[in-house]
């Protein structure tokens, strides 16, 4: 427990040292719509953002609904002249399916949409009992940890721009034509992007932490302890 | 834990730094609610995509094929009319493993067209005798193909895919006939079915009757040519070639290539007053043209059939024999049988042959139905009309049975109430024998005047050969003798003006041909039969003479060559000698003008003139024929001798041969002239 | 419990980069995940979970081998064909392109925008990471003003950003070889380049992850976590 606004230089409590550079800063409560920055680098430190929770788990919802339609409705149709090709992600990627290549296969499947799937289950695993109050799941922790460390490695909106290049270059050459699923995808971007908005990860290691899971004794506390 | 003082010591301790605090520009409302839409939008649209997909998916059919070739589930498109209308999904095999079945969904607004008139085939690259079709398969997959009427009967939705793409296309207006024959000899899947000439429908769908006695097949005769189809419409096989012999000779008859090799059978009415068709109506394959414009039994039902009973022999009648009347093939012999009758003497045999009449060929007008056919033969036999067998066929040998009316035969009725039909009285049969017809053809033979023929032939030939060698045939060589003797006496005065012109300075051919004139009187001199030599010399004079001057004058030596063989071949022996002179003589004039230095035009006209004097000769002399043959063979000589100096045809070829003779002949004409030079006598009393 | 005055602003810090007290000169290590502190000793979070590493040079071993690994696989990756192209079943033609060869045949159709995009993705990209993370790698924790140090994070959070695009070809690959399946008459197989491309990117980004953006920071001569007992 610690007060707000002590720090212990001595132990680290009450303070926050900037992921980025290093500078120590002292840790603050911060109100709803609040921005802490680093002084030195700018780096966002913590930025609660009201609601935050129940966005970020609606559209972890809406992120899975969405892979669901993008992976199960056909994706491009390829035609000229009479012959045609209809492919959906699953012939994306079994494009790579050939012996050497299935670690490829696999690799991107994951990438386009296991991992966006997973991460948004975690999201919601870890979050759904926060933004009602209660406190969080036994795995919390190592969940919302295995989300912040998959984040920079689900590619869906990379996937997206890069179909739209291949389209480009195939395009001279016969009509395409979009699925339901390609529309799914470049909603799920729009999706991931908000996401990402109002994923504050200092803010809600707090809520786990006021949430009451094991923490190391340092939360914070408006008032003074008895 | 240690504790790190800051290195700098003076001023004051670092300490951690506040964080920069940044109040959002506008507070964010927890308008949690309002996010909540984001995550229901999507899920609405997610859902009414995939709802909106599987509703308007189309109905499951499945197809059972025999096989599945060319066909994957996922991408084998059903099309109608060329327009792609479902996809197949899967393919599964029946649950006996005999087929495949291919499960395909059809686009909404046309499954309901799908009923039970439907057909299903695959399509893809055929080869057949009819020829390489859809090969654009290749290329772009195989696929269904499914036709279907526009009307909504009874839903189905498993059928029975066929085998191949049906020859006729759906929805062709037409009418389907069955064809049957005996043998399938001339029908084939695919072979076409002509009409004049005209293609207007296939057989298809070969196969053995019920009864298993004979072959059926389907013909789809489209529109408008199966207005022509009545029911006396015939049929009849045109595959192959037949060959036919008969009163107009000895025939072959072979329609085209593709019918040689495929089939094919061809139609004509050629009756009137038949019915018009119906779908599936039967007709008889005839197996050639003749026999189907034989062909009675059109309709089996409406032959009248009648007995004839005959005591003498009916050797030689066949079933399938014509009934003649009038003429015309009216019926055929279906039946020869013996029965026994009581007669005054006890029981004897008789023959029954039993005919069956078509009513149509009778020549009645108007409706013609059996019991009238009937009513009419009664009549006619009322005026005298019996059935007798006659001879027919080239030699007489095959009998037929002929309706005649005859006016002497004693009154009779046709017995109607026989059983089983109705007997007709007859007459004695008019059977030839072919014996006797084959002597006396020979008899005529026989008796034509060969032997006269013969006898006149032989005078004749005896009278050319006494003719031959009568005397004054004989006497032609002395005549033509004195005939050269002119001929010398022309000679020198030929050398004479030759010496003139060479006084004179003129051509040196001259004075060549003058030699070529003494060497022509040389060789007769040496040879006084060597007539033809002499002859030679003179053609050759004369071609020299023509050579002197202009390619022209060649040309009218050659002719004057020509006529002068000629001439020789075929002169009368007591003219030659006269003619002969007249020729030199006209020579000499020649040589006169030739003096008068007149050379090209007079010895053109001169050459024409002799022309004209060889073709009065050749006029008036053709007939002797022994001398003929004689002066032919001296002839035929000069020309072999001619003809030896090489085979050269040209003109200009054959001319430069004559120049190497006539050079020899100018040298031998050269002795000669030299030795009347010296001794003139001799010339003439000879050396 | 000292309240410390609220600092005015960066400006002043902009300048001296010496009264910014960092976790490292407090004998303290920060957390990267969810920034708690802790004392130098600690290895693990006891928030988040995740390893506490001092931001000290040794990190510095993940990103060049990582960066190595990823550099060695980029030569295959352009050597290699990126994609097979048979059309009419081999009949009428094979093509094989790598990566610059793609680029000069979309510069031959006159495609100049796609080519230029391809370029900059496939070539120019990648090989910028690799210039860039060694440079960063080489440079850090030496000398440095504070504008120097903020340009090196600046280039540091370009590069981790971009990490992730350049697998774009990898995608265009993919969809290219999925869409144009269309049997007989033209097929695009990937090739081994693909392969190769992505695993170099794959590493490039696990290069960029574990660079530890506080060494920029570290103007100051560097302590192992033994020297510090010794402060």
């Amino acid at each position: 427990m610690q007060i707000e606004g002590t720090y212990d230089l001595t132990s680290g409590r009450g303070l926050i040292a900037c992921p980025r550079c290093d500078a120590l800063h002292v840790e603050h409560d911060l109100h709803a719509g609040e921005t802490a920055r680093c002084v030195r680098c700018n780096a966002v430190l913590a930025s609660p953002r009201a609601g935050a929770f129940t966005r970020i788990i609606a559209l972890s919802f809406t992120t899975i609904v969405l892979m669901l339609a993008a992976v199960f409705f056909p994706f491009l149709r390829i035609s000229r002249s009479g012959f045609g090709n209809e492919t959906s992600l699953f012939d994306v990627a079994l494009a790579f399916s050939h012996g050497p290549l299935i670690p490829l296969t696999v690799g991107l499947l994951g990438a386009i949409v296991g991992l966006p799937v997973l991460r948004a289950c975690l999201l919601v695993y870890t979050l759904l009992p926060l933004s009602r109050g209660r406190p969080p799941r036994a795995h919390a922790v190592g969940a919302f940890r295995l989300s912040e460390t998959l984040r920079p490695w689900s590619m869906a909106e990379i996937f997206v721009i890069g179909t739209t290049l291949a389209l480009v270059k195939v395009g001279g050459l016969a009509t395409i034509s979009f699925g339901p699923a390609f529309w799914a995808f470049c909603a799920l971007i729009l999706v991931n992007a908000a996401s990402n908005v109002f994923t504050s990860a200092t803010t809600i290691w707090d809520a786990i932490e006021d949430g009451g899971a094991h923490t190391d004794g340092r939360e914070l506390l408006r008032e003074r302890p008895e | 834990m240690t504790d790190t003082p800051p290195p700098a010591e003076p001023g004051p301790a670092l300490k951690p730094a506040e964080p920069v605090r940044k109040t959002a520009a506008r507070a964010v409302r927890a308008g949690s609610s309002l996010i909540w839409l984001v995550p229901i939008i999507a899920l609405i649209v997610t859902l009414g995509v995939g709802w909106n997909a599987i509703a308007s998916r189309g109905t499951l059919i499945s197809v059972n094929f025999k096989d599945a070739t060319g066909i994957t589930p996922g991408e084998t498109a059903l099309k109608f009319r060329e327009i792609t209308v479902g996809k197949v999904e899967s393919v599964r095999f029946t649950s006996d493993l005999q087929q495949v079945e291919v499960n395909i969904r059809v686009d909404k607004d046309l499954a309901r067209f799908i009923d039970s008139q439907s057909q299903f085939w695959i399509v893809r690259p055929q080869v057949s005798a009819q020829g390489i079709s859809r090969l654009d398969t290749v290329l772009t997959g195989s696929f269904i193909e499914g036709y279907w009427d526009g009307q909504a009967d009874e839903q189905q939705t498993e059928f029975q895919g066929l085998e191949k793409p049906p020859l006729t296309s759906f929805g062709a207006k037409g009418t389907w006939i069955v064809l049957s024959a005996e043998r399938s000899r001339g029908m084939t899947d695919g072979a076409p079915v002509t009409f004049r000439g005209l293609q207007v429908g296939r057989m298809q769908n070969l196969r053995l009757a019920e009864n298993n006695e004979g072959v059926l097949a389907d013909v789809f005769v489209a529109a408008p040519h199966d207005a022509r189809l009545t029911s006396n419409t015939v049929f009849w096989d045109t595959s192959g070639f037949s060959i036919s012999f008969g009163a107009q000779g000895l025939a072959v008859n072979v329609n085209s290539l593709a019918s040689l090799l495929q089939g094919g059978a061809e139609f004509a009415t050629l009756t009137s007053g038949g019915e018009p068709v119906e779908n599936g109506h039967v007709f008889a394959l005839q197996p050639s043209e003749a026999s189907a414009r034989e062909n009675l039994f059109i309709d089996a039902a409406n032959v009248l059939r009648l007995t004839m009973l005959i005591d003498e022999s009916v050797k030689g009648l066949e079933t399938g024999a014509n009934v003649q009347y009038m003429g015309l093939t009216v019926g055929r012999v279906t039946d020869l049988a013996s029965r026994t009758v009581d007669g005054p003497n006890g029981e004897r045999i008789q023959q029954e042959v039993t005919l069956a009449i078509t009513p149509e060929r009778l020549g009645l007008s108007g409706d013609v139905t059996r019991e009238r056919a009937l009513d009419f033969v009664a009549e006619q036999v009322g005026n005298g009309l019996r059935a007798r067998i006659a001879s027919a066929g080239f030699f007489g040998t095959s009998l037929e049975v002929e309706l005649v009316s005859l006016s002497d035969s004693a009154p009779a009725e046709l017995n109607r109430d026989a059983k089983p039909n109705p007997v007709i009285p007859t007459a004695p049969g008019e059977i030839s024998d072919f014996s006797e017809t084959a002597q006396g053809f020979l008899s005529r033979v026989g008796n034509l005047p060969i032997e006269e023929a013969l006898k006149s032939v032989t005078d004749m030939m005896n009278s050319i050969t006494s003719l031959a060698s009568s005397e004054d045939t004989r006497a032609i060589p002395g005549a033509l003798r004195g005939t050269l003797d002119d001929a010398r006496t022309t000679s020198g005065e030929m050398r004479q003006i030759a010496t003139e012109l060479r006084e004179s300075g003129a051509a040196g051919q001259l004075r060549k041909m003058i030699d070529e004139a003494s060497a022509a009187a040389e060789a007769v001199k040496l040879a006084a039969a060597d007539v033809p030599a002499m002859v030679e010399e003179i053609d050759k004079a004369a071609t020299s003479v023509a050579e002197v001057d202009f390619a022209a004058l060649s040309t009218e030596a050659q002719g004057i060559l020509k006529d002068v063989r000629a001439m020789i071949g075929s002169e009368d022996a007591a003219q030659l000698p006269r003619n002969l002179s007249d020729t030199l003589e006209a020579a000499s004039g020649l040589l006169n003008d030739l003096r008068d230095g007149n050379a090209a035009g007079s010895l053109n006209e001169a050459l024409s003139s002799a022309k004209l004097a060889a073709d009065s000769i050749s006029d008036t002399a053709r007939q002797l024929p022994q001398l003929t043959a004689r002066l032919e063979s001296l002839a035929a000589r000069a020309e072999s001798v001619i003809a030896a100096y090489g085979d050269r045809s040209a003109f200009n070829t054959e001319t430069i041969n004559l120049m190497r003779e006539m050079r020899r002949a100018a040298n031998s004409f050269a002795n000669l002239a030299r030795t009347i030079e010296r001794n003139p006598q001799a010339f003439i009393l000879g050396r | 419990m000292n309240d410390s005055p609220t600092n005015p602003g960066h400006d002043h810090n902009a300048e001296h980069d010496a009264p910014i007290l960092t976790a490292h000169r407090a004998g303290l290590i920060g957390c990267r995940g969810c920034g708690r502190v802790w004392p130098a000793a600690e290895e693990t979070c006891h928030r988040c979970g995740a390893g506490l590493v001092p931001p000290d040079r040794r990190s510095l071993n993940g990103v060049w081998a990582w960066l190595i690994a990823g550099f060695i696989f980029y030569i295959p990756a352009n050597l290699f064909p990126m994609l097979r192209t048979s059309t009419f079943g081999g009949l009428a033609g094979n093509s094989e392109s790598t990566i610059f060869g793609g680029v000069l045949e979309l510069l031959h159709y006159g495609n100049w925008f796609v080519a230029a995009v391809v370029f900059t993705a496939s070539i120019i990209v990648p090989i910028g990471k690799f210039i860039s993370i060694a440079w960063l790698a080489l440079v850090a924790g030496r000398p440095a003003t504070v504008h120097d140090a903020h340009r090196r994070l600046v280039l540091y959070e370009v590069v981790e950003f971009i990490g992730r695009w350049s697998m774009i070809d990898v995608f265009v690959v993919a969809i290219l070889s999925a869409l144009v399946q269309l049997g007989f008459v033209a097929s695009i197989h990937p090739g081994p380049a693909a392969v190769a491309f992505a695993l170099s990117v794959a590493f490039t980004m696990l290069s960029a992850q574990s660079f530890d953006p506080r060494l920029i920071w570290r103007g100051l001569p560097l302590r192992s976590r033994k020297d510090q007992d010794h402060l």
